[in-house]
């Protein structure tokens, strides 16, 4: 009971917080039609049996962003390989994603030394206390030594850190040389920094700057090509989100999540996949591309992967489909410093066909 | 005893404990209350009848659970409606608003209930349960008869609308009609499916679709889409506003009997073609036109017939159920679109497949048809004249879903088979949004 007079401020970020309930049931949707396999998802959702499934296009747009974006993150492991360096992956706003256990169960589990992941305090704690009492998950956290504390709870329950795996609370928003920056450049025993400036380094921001403001994530960006900069090193990063709202769908879009508390100052500034590249350019990257979930689903994706997907639901109209797949994108940008491999350059999607 | 003296007591007593041992608990009920009628203050006869409607209740749960998705909502909404007073679907006596008349112990439908009832409706008001299900199992009599090809002949001076996706557009439907005429002896409509899901009115629509075909099942026909189905209506509205607006039995009772629609209409001319249509027009061997009237289209394969057709078994299965031959016509039926290039191609909504003109061609002669008409996909002028005029888009929801800015259409046919196309815009409607009912909304379509 709270006294009279007590007056109970809404935490204004909450509703940020719940689009990764969103996306996390979204993801566990499609996973339970047959359109993506992951078997971790249903750890990170409460009562997972028991929540409905999305509409088939929902499913299909879940399929088309995730499927996207896990070839670029592939693709990156495997240019890392070919560069004879071990590559670092760093998933900021990561929410319930499971990429870490997919990667640590998949064949290029050795090509990364370290896989990063930040959320608020509240996202992290959540997902610390989930992992811990999954069994697979938490085995996996091993990593490719074994250790004796290879598996300690830090920042007092908020966060996890293997020598693989970490989670970190943060608040993207704030400037990075003062909170995630440090955290990230702090030297752990005997090993280095927790994020080093040498490695090839893939950034991934899904579905996550859009609810920044611009300045906020142009900081951030701008960090990490500093850091990267510090030491020759290669960084790649991956933006997936809306985009394209000034249309009337993109306005509708707006105005829903406007009813739910969520605003969009990151994303509502990019009109065009030309905007979304200058992202890249303006503040420092070497080359950018950007296309829309629509054209990655037609030109982008295995002819016998959409062959499969196509047969899982009943779809009803693919105007529809192609309406909201037109208001999505994953852009992904390369800085390369000096005397970096230009074989860098080819990483991106590869078109299958015309 | 009774019929001697209504006032003894005992006798009821006695009768309804009768009742009780041949487990007749309804009329055991009924006499309870009739022994209470005369003895207000007999605690013991109060407890008893308590204890019986518990009984009652008890059962009617069993039941239900028991033959969930096995019994047909048709035989059970029937079982309820006999049933009576307790646990039946009586009319709550407070409702105020358009009645169906009685007339022997059953209801009748008249025109101007269904006038009465379109006021209702715009009104923003419900029927009462009891008369959804009417309704419902008045058209279910007419479409439970026919086969799954309909054959509608056109007598000379009559003519017959038929009509595309409506999609719950309620506002546009009336509109429509208020172009078409409603049905009657000089003439008909045809509603090529669609005609609930993603408009928010998608219950006043097919109330008001099957309320015409229970009073004029000569003048008003109605074609199945693919979406009067229980996969799309999970996720384009129905559901939800069905089991919002009357409960889950009501939508239960829809999931059936949308499945003992209709899957085509042959439409057919009394006279031979005249003027422009005569010329190349492919007719019927006593020389009339005829249009084959389908949500989606064509088939598989090559060869198959009008009978092929008419013997489809559609009653009581939903699309997607593995099963015979006539099951995958059944859904080619109602997905499949017309494509540009010849022969056959993959669909773009990965169910079925696209048919080119040469198809149709193939098809129209082997079965001596004029042409198709078929629905399924929105056209920005209302309508669309496709493979060398042998297959005809019609689509009816203007504005589709809010946004799409389209006309709606319809084609008038007479009895010698001419067609006219008439063009209607959008008209004005209440601030519901499309799709209202589905859980979460429009904000379902957003992917965080």
């Amino acid at each position: 009971m709270f006294p009279p007079g007590h007056s109970r401020t809404l935490d204004p970020d909450a509703s940020i917080r719940a689009t990764d309930n969103d996306a996390a049931l979204a993801r566990l949707s499609a996973v339970q039609k047959g359109y993506i396999e992951d078997p971790f998802v249903k750890h990170l959702v409460p009562r997972a049996h028991l929540q409905p499934a999305r509409p088939p296009l929902i499913n299909i747009g879940t399929f088309v962003r995730s499927h996207g974006i896990d070839l670029l993150v592939e693709e990156w492991l495997l240019m890392a390989k070919a560069s004879g360096k071990k590559a670092q992956i760093v998933s900021l706003g990561a929410g319930s994603d499971t990429r870490f256990w997919r990667l640590e169960t998949g064949t290029l589990k050795d090509e990364f030394v370290k896989y990063i992941e930040v959320d608020f305090t509240e996202i992290t704690t959540k997902k610390a206390m989930s992992i811990r009492k999954s069994k697979e998950m938490n085995a996996l956290l091993g990593g490719a030594q074994v250790s004796l504390n290879y598996c300690v709870l830090a920042g007092g329950g908020t966060g996890l850190r293997s020598s693989k795996y970490h989670l970190i609370p943060a608040d993207l928003r704030a400037p990075p040389s003062q909170a995630l920056g440090s955290t990230l450049t702090s030297i752990e025993a005997d090993e280095g920094p927790v994020l080093s400036p040498s490695l090839p380094t893939l950034i991934i921001f899904e579905c996550v700057l859009a609810y920044m403001s611009m300045e906020a994530s142009s900081t951030l960006l701008e960090w990490f090509i500093g850091y990267a900069s510090s030491d020759a090193g290669v960084l790649g990063c991956v933006i997936y989100e809306m985009f394209n709202l000034q249309d009337s769908f993109g306005k509708m879009m707006v105005n829903n999540l406007k009813a739910r508390s969520v605003t969009l100052p990151g994303a509502e500034p990019f009109p065009t996949l030309d905007s979304l590249v200058k992202r890249f350019t303006d503040v420092g990257f070497s080359a950018g591309r950007a296309l829309t979930l629509k054209e990655i689903k037609r030109t982008y994706v295995d002819q016998p992967e959409l062959e499969r997907i196509s047969k899982v639901e009943f779809l009803d109209e693919t105007e529809e489909l192609d309406l909201v797949l037109d208001h999505y994108a994953i852009s992904w940008g390369l800085y390369i410093g000096n005397g970096s491999a230009s074989t860098w350059g080819h990483w991106g999607l590869k078109q299958k066909r015309d | 005893a009774i019929r001697l003296d209504p006032k003894y007591v005992k006798a009821y007593y006695r009768r309804a404990t009768c009742h009780l041992q041949l487990m007749k608990y309804q009329l055991a009920v009924a006499d309870f209350k009739k022994v209470l009628a005369l003895e207000p203050h007999n605690d013991t006869v109060r407890s008893q009848l308590v204890s019986t409607q518990k009984l009652i209740r008890k059962i009617e749960f069993e039941k239900a659970i028991e033959f969930e998705g096995e019994k047909c909502a048709v035989d059970r909404c029937l079982e309820i409606i006999q049933e009576g007073t307790i646990g039946g679907c009586e009319v709550d006596k407070a409702y105020a608003g358009p009645k169906l008349e009685e007339v022997d112990g059953k209801y009748k439908i008249t025109e101007e209930f269904i006038q009465g009832m379109i006021e209702w409706f715009k009104a923003g008001k419900t029927l009462p349960k009891r008369y959804v299900w009417e309704i419902v199992l008045g058209a279910h009599e007419h479409f439970a008869k026919g086969e799954s090809l309909v054959d509608v002949a056109i007598p000379d001076g009559v003519t017959i609308d038929v009509i595309g996706d409506v999609h719950g557009q309620f506002y546009d439907v009336l509109h429509l009609f208020s172009l078409t005429g409603t049905p009657s002896e000089k003439h008909y409509l045809l509603m090529n499916g669609d005609l609930v899901d993603r408009g928010s009115w998608s219950i006043e629509v097919i109330l008001l679709a099957f309320a015409y075909k229970w009073l004029y099942p000569k003048y008003m026909y109605l074609n199945r889409g693919n979406h009067e189905a229980k996969d799309m209506n999970r996720s384009y509205g129905f559901e939800g506003e069905a089991k919002h607006k009357h409960g889950e039995q009501s939508y239960k009772l829809f999931a059936y009997v949308f499945t003992t629609m209709p899957l085509s209409t042959l439409i057919s001319a009394t006279k031979p073609p005249v003027g422009k249509e005569a010329e190349k027009a492919i007719v019927s061997e006593e020389g009339f036109k005829r249009y084959f009237v389908v949500h989606g289209g064509l088939f598989s394969k090559d060869g198959v017939t009008l009978d092929d057709i008419r013997k489809v078994q559609r009653i009581g299965q939903q699309p997607g159920q593995s099963g015979l031959m006539c099951m995958w016509h059944s859904i080619l039926m109602l997905w499949t679109d017309p494509q540009e290039k010849p022969g056959r191609g993959p669909s773009k909504r990965g169910v079925g497949i696209a048919f080119g003109p040469d198809v149709t061609q193939r098809w129209c002669e082997l079965n001596k048809v004029s042409g198709i008409i078929r629905s399924h996909e929105v056209r920005q002028a209302g309508y669309q004249i496709e493979h060398g005029g042998l297959c005809t888009t019609v689509f009816s929801a203007p504005n589709y879903v809010d946004q799409s800015g389209n006309k709606g259409a319809f084609i008038r046919i007479d009895s010698a088979g001419t067609r006219e196309y008439v063009q209607f815009q959008a008209v004005p409607h209440p601030p519901m949004k499309p799709m209202a009912y589905l859980q979460g909304g429009m904000q379902q379509l957003m992917m965080a």
